[in-house]
């Protein structure tokens, strides 16, 4: 009798697991359908020419390939000049944001001052703040320093809002190498500032690959600011450009599909070969023991 | 951190370490900043400008003095090259004055100016307006006069939109290009189908009707219908108070349940249903319509002459329908140039703009971008407007009203009253509300908008 209860037991529970395994599978296929679908629907756009995309019902498969809207954009627009402003904006921001990273994080968590657990509120507080909010107070400040128009400052905003997200991050990395390692360093006739250098920063190398890339994205991704305190097509990073292209009568839906493409694969990359520091470097610090 | 840590470290010692930290930074970020001045040839001269901005001559150092003439034009097929050629034989005609054209997208260029308004400080010399920015600017008293040009120029029939352009007396925008809407359609689709323009409403739908084989991706008309394209949505839905004589508002009274207001939005949905690619965005609209896919659509007049170099086959086709309700009345807008009263060089750039004035070169400008409302009627020719095909009847001999008399005081909240009525009116498209529940809401809304209007 008890065998049998057990043995039902055993396959009410197995039951239950299947069940419960296949439903949590559907929902992650679904999940990633409907996330993948768009990106697909932006490649098979790319791919084949308006005459299929335009056509309703529009089909799922291409039915023909060509990737001459690739060249046809690049020299019809300026795309890799939009490509290019991209790339030194998010560059500037990131080393800029990288570098005050360090340092604010270093800040709260190394050294004990008055206000100190505040002051980390008080920077968690100001991401709780639309960025519109200061956008006009910006726009002053930089028009009277006659700083509008340039790329630098947008690296500047841009790294800006990205610190206090970014300082989180490195204080937490910060916070897990031990002190005792610190301490022998100091032993060993390190300075305090050797010791940064020298222990801290090279045992936090993933939490400042994943600060460098969050402020590398949000350089790269800004659009806002960027149409605001940059004005000239001349000067547009790509995330203002490729949505300009919409408004242009000659521009084909596979061409600005195909901007899509570029402006999306590059960071993509460029996270994919950074992955390994990012996810280590995020999770540091979440546990301690 | 261990407590010897703590003990070594000072503030004082933190800081300068910041600061160098910082300085470093900044250095590193500055350093690409010629990067924009090294842009491919051909759009050289707007990084050139756009980097000359702050060190731009003064007036009296007998140096070349720069003027940044701001617009989101100079991409825009025909009009784009008459001004930027117009720009070259001024400046070839110049040794002092340099024009600079720098183009700024639509969308950002509005929203910029805007924003510029607001801090007190216009980004630019020269700077061209839509008929809804431009009352906000003249109201900011950042502008510059321009009551010289007509009275150097001796021009004496100004076109009586710029009654608007004028504050305590003085002249403050001069138009460029008026556009106005009409009903532009595909005249081979017509013959095909046997069909003649509509006069009426009713007719109109059932024109759109006889065009449309979705089995056969044929289309009878097309206009922006989605909210995601919010700004070219209500561009164009503004005109269809029209058809029963109504008004979005007058003064600060939103009139959104309106009689005429509710009947106009009818017949957009009667449109809708029976004629429109349902969900086609804005470009792909376009597209579908130098295709030959869409037989007919609203466009202003000012974006037929793009059809010439952007559909060179469409082009001969194109043809306009007259007006089809009773009271012949269409928007017509007016986009002025405007000098910022705080640019180091508004002399020079009054100095252009008086030549550009001039009405010769003003009837050159016109003519090149194809245009037809001339801002002074004295400077068209008649051998121009006979030569174009699709003139008459739809953009010729119409009464023409401006936005500011379809949406009163709202001109200043111009784009939040359009985004109160396209949020509740795509409610009516896409989830079956009734006009009048939909209009109801946005009416509230439009109230609550009315009483933050200054």
């Amino acid at each position: 009798m008890t065998s049998t209860v057990s043995t039902q037991l055993v396959r009410y529970t197995r039951a239950r697991d299947t069940v419960g395994r296949t439903l949590l599978y559907i929902a992650i296929i679904a999940v990633t359908l409907v996330t993948i679908f768009p990106i697909y629907w932006m490649l098979v756009s790319t791919l084949q020419p308006n005459s299929y995309t335009l056509h309703y019902p529009p089909p799922f498969f291409p039915q023909e390939i060509r990737f001459a809207q690739f060249g046809e954009l690049f020299a019809g627009h300026p795309v890799a000049n939009w490509l290019k402003n991209s790339f030194l904006i998010a560059l500037m921001s990131m080393l800029l944001c990288t570098a005050l990273t360090v340092v604010g994080a270093y800040t709260l968590s190394s050294l004990r001052w008055r206000g100190r657990s505040a002051f980390g509120l008080f920077l968690l507080v100001t991401q709780m703040l639309p960025e519109v909010l200061v956008l006009i107070p910006l726009y002053i400040m930089y028009s009277r320093l006659d700083l509008l128009n340039q790329l630098p400052t947008l690296s500047v905003v841009d790294a800006a809002f990205a610190l206090p997200i970014c300082i989180w991050i490195l204080k937490g990395v910060f916070d897990s190498v031990p002190p005792e390692v610190l301490d022998a360093a100091l032993v060993d006739g390190c300075s305090e500032l050797s010791t940064a250098w020298r222990i801290v920063l090279p045992l936090s190398t993933p939490g400042l690959v994943a600060v460098a890339v969050v402020a590398f994205f949000a350089g790269w991704n800004e659009y806002l600011y960027a149409s605001i305190l940059l004005g000239s097509t001349e000067l547009m990073p790509a995330s203002v450009g490729l949505t300009t292209l919409k408004g242009l009568s000659g521009v084909q839906v596979e061409q600005y599909m195909a901007a899509g493409m570029v402006f999306s694969i590059l960071p993509v990359v460029f996270y994919l070969s950074m992955q390994r520091y990012i996810i280590s470097g995020l999770t540091a610090g979440a546990v301690k023991g | 951190m261990s407590e010897i840590s703590k003990k070594k470290i000072t503030r004082r010692k933190l800081l300068q370490v910041s600061a160098m930290g910082a300085a470093g930074a900044a250095l590193a970020a500055c350093a690409p900043a010629a990067a924009p001045t090294s842009a491919p040839a051909a759009t050289a001269a707007p990084a050139a400008a756009a980097t000359a901005v702050p060190t731009a001559p003064a007036v009296n150092t007998g140096a070349k003095q720069t003027v940044r003439y701001l617009s989101w034009w100079f991409e825009e097929g025909n009009r784009g090259k008459t001004w930027l050629s117009l720009i070259k034989e001024f400046n070839d005609s110049q040794k002092d004055i340099e024009v600079k054209a720098e183009q700024i997208p639509f969308d950002p260029y509005t929203t910029k100016t805007i924003v510029g308004a607001q801090a007190g400080k216009l980004d630019g010399d020269i700077i061209m307006a839509t008929p809804e920015l431009a009352p906000r600017l003249i109201r900011s008293n950042l502008l510059y006069p321009l009551d010289s040009v007509i009275s150097t120029n001796k021009i004496t029939d100004l076109s009586s939109a710029h009654d608007a352009m004028r504050k305590d007396g003085k002249l403050y925008g001069l138009d460029m290009v008026t556009v106005a809407f009409g009903i532009l359609y595909n005249s081979k689709r017509y013959a095909d189908a046997k069909i003649t323009p509509a006069k009426t409403p009713d007719e109109w739908i059932a024109v759109s009707k006889a065009l449309t084989d979705r089995s056969k991706q044929q289309y009878g008309f097309f206009m922006n219908h989605l909210v995601s394209e919010a700004a070219d949505f209500w561009f164009q839905l503004e005109e269809w108070c029209m058809p029963y004589g109504g008004v979005w508002a007058k003064g600060k009274t939103p009139l959104l349940t309106s009689d005429p207001i509710i009947k106009g939005l009818k017949l957009f949905k009667q449109m809708y249903d029976a004629a429109i690619p349902q969900g086609t965005d804005g470009p792909t609209g376009a597209r579908l319509f130098q295709t030959g896919a869409v037989a007919q659509g609203l466009f202003v007049s000012a974006a037929v002459g793009s059809f010439k170099p952007g559909a060179p086959d469409l082009y001969p086709l194109l043809r306009s329908a007259p007006i089809p309700w009773a009271s012949n009345t269409s928007i017509a807008r007016i986009h002025p140039m405007m000098i910022s009263a705080q640019s180091p060089v508004k002399d020079a750039a009054l100095q252009f703009m008086t030549w550009v004035y001039k009405p010769d070169t003003y009837r050159r400008m016109v003519e090149g971008c194809e245009d037809v409302i001339f801002a002074q009627p004295s400077a068209a020719r008649k051998e121009y407007l006979d030569n174009l095909a699709w003139l008459k009847p739809g953009y010729d001999g119409v009464k023409y009203i401006t936005p500011v008399d379809v949406v009163g005081d709202f001109v200043y909240n111009f784009q939040e009253l359009g985004q109160i009525v396209i949020t509740n009116f795509s409610s009516v498209l896409t989830a079956g509300k009734s006009v009048e529940e939909a209009m109801a809401t946005a009416q509230k809304q439009a109230e609550e908008l009315a009483s933050r209007i200054t």
